[in-house]
């Protein structure tokens, strides 16, 4: 990650030196501005959501999930504590139904969880988890068939089952290349 | 149908819990606490990637890289009039549904082009924002081959788009 941002910064500003210098100060802090809008946006998803999610873990409803989707996730994540389990299984569950403000909470808990403090380099299961959500885990995607629906599509619901198979097909090849190529090094880098 | 989901799950999970004999009160107010703390601490990993893809993007090198490698895309099938969006999807969220809705105004909602940019929303998500957050409460800074099988994955997708609506 620090390379990709130092790469993008560098090469962005140098490239705007030649072209209009003022615009770099004045994009940074437009962009400020965005993401601090951005963030008020999510705070107000990720309160209503985690307070969801909270709800759900303490009636005992998470753990259920997480039983059901105990053989997959032992399959994918090898073997964690009840508490990933619950936290991964929560984020299974909220991206398929395309609730991704309970997703996001319950995968950077679940990641928290995975790492000891001194880790610095992801391990297998963690990226697991980032290429299941890169890769999109939503059977029904809402938001393209409202945009689809407010265009006058004849019928915006004949996305669904294409999407599905493009997606379902992109989520099992991340899963086949990260059983490929991540390997676990030290045994003791859970 | 869709619509339902949602809200029905909520109610499911009040119910549920209502039954179980859970304090659903004190757990939404703890929930809603924990979400605060959360937001505050992964605020400054949304400014810094935010500031460098916007960056990115208004020095022009985001478009200057994309016309170089559309051609490329090309080959795999990927429209030419897509191959922006492709490139832009990993990159920022809100700029490529900007961008999607502009696709679905200018061709027309069931074109070709526009379900292949549907599907192609649908797939998959922002690469490099979701590898921000989602280590964002950790030391982890080395995502090994995290990202390039994102995008590996992310560019399989587009293909697969194209052909699949070929079929449809």
């Amino acid at each position: 990650m620090t390379v990709i941002f130092l790469v993008m910064m560098v090469s962005s500003c140098v490239w705007l030196l030649f072209q209009k210098p003022d615009a770099i100060l004045s994009t940074s802090l437009n962009a400020i501005n965005d993401s601090l809008i951005l963030a008020l946006t999510l705070a107000g998803i990720y309160i209503f959501w985690m307070a969801i999610a909270e709800i759900a873990t303490r009636s005992g409803l998470i753990n259920k999930i997480a039983k059901l989707l105990k053989k997959p996730i032992k399959f994918l994540f090898g073997k964690q504590t009840e508490e990933v389990n619950a936290y991964v299984a929560t984020n299974i569950a909220a991206n398929m139904i395309g609730a991704s403000g309970a997703a996001t909470p319950a995968a950077i808990a679940a990641v928290e969880h995975m790492a000891t403090p001194e880790q610095t380099k992801a391990s297998p299961p963690m990226i697991m988890l980032f290429i299941l959500a890169a890769t999109s885990l939503q059977i029904i995607p809402t938001t393209i068939i409202g945009i689809l629906q407010a265009n006058g599509s004849n019928n915006p619901a004949n996305i669904i089952l294409p999407t599905l198979i493009v997606s379902a097909c992109s989520t099992l090849v991340g899963i086949i290349l990260v059983k490929m190529f991540c390997r676990q090094k030290q045994k003791d880098n859970r | 149908m869709a619509l339902y989901i949602v809200p029905l799950f909520i109610i499911f999970i009040f119910v549920y819990a209502s039954i179980k004999g859970t304090d659903t009160y004190g757990a939404f107010v703890k929930g809603a606490k924990d979400a605060i703390a959360l937001i505050w601490d992964i605020l400054p990993y949304i400014v810094a990637i935010l500031v460098a893809v916007k960056l990115f993007e208004v020095s022009g090198l985001l478009l200057a890289i994309c016309r170089f490698v559309a051609p490329a895309f090309q080959c795999f099938g990927i429209p030419d009039e897509l191959a922006h969006f492709v490139f832009l999807k990993p990159f920022s969220g809100a700029g490529s549904i900007a961008l999607y809705n502009e696709i679905i105004a200018m061709y027309g909602p069931d074109s070709y082009i526009s379900r292949v940019a549907s599907i192609i929303a649908g797939s998959s998500d922002t690469v490099f924002y979701i590898a921000t957050i989602y280590f964002s409460k950790t030391n982890v800074k080395k995502l090994g081959l995290a990202i390039p099988i994102a995008l590996f994955c992310t560019f399989f997708s587009a293909v697969l788009a194209a052909w699949v609506c070929r079929i449809f």
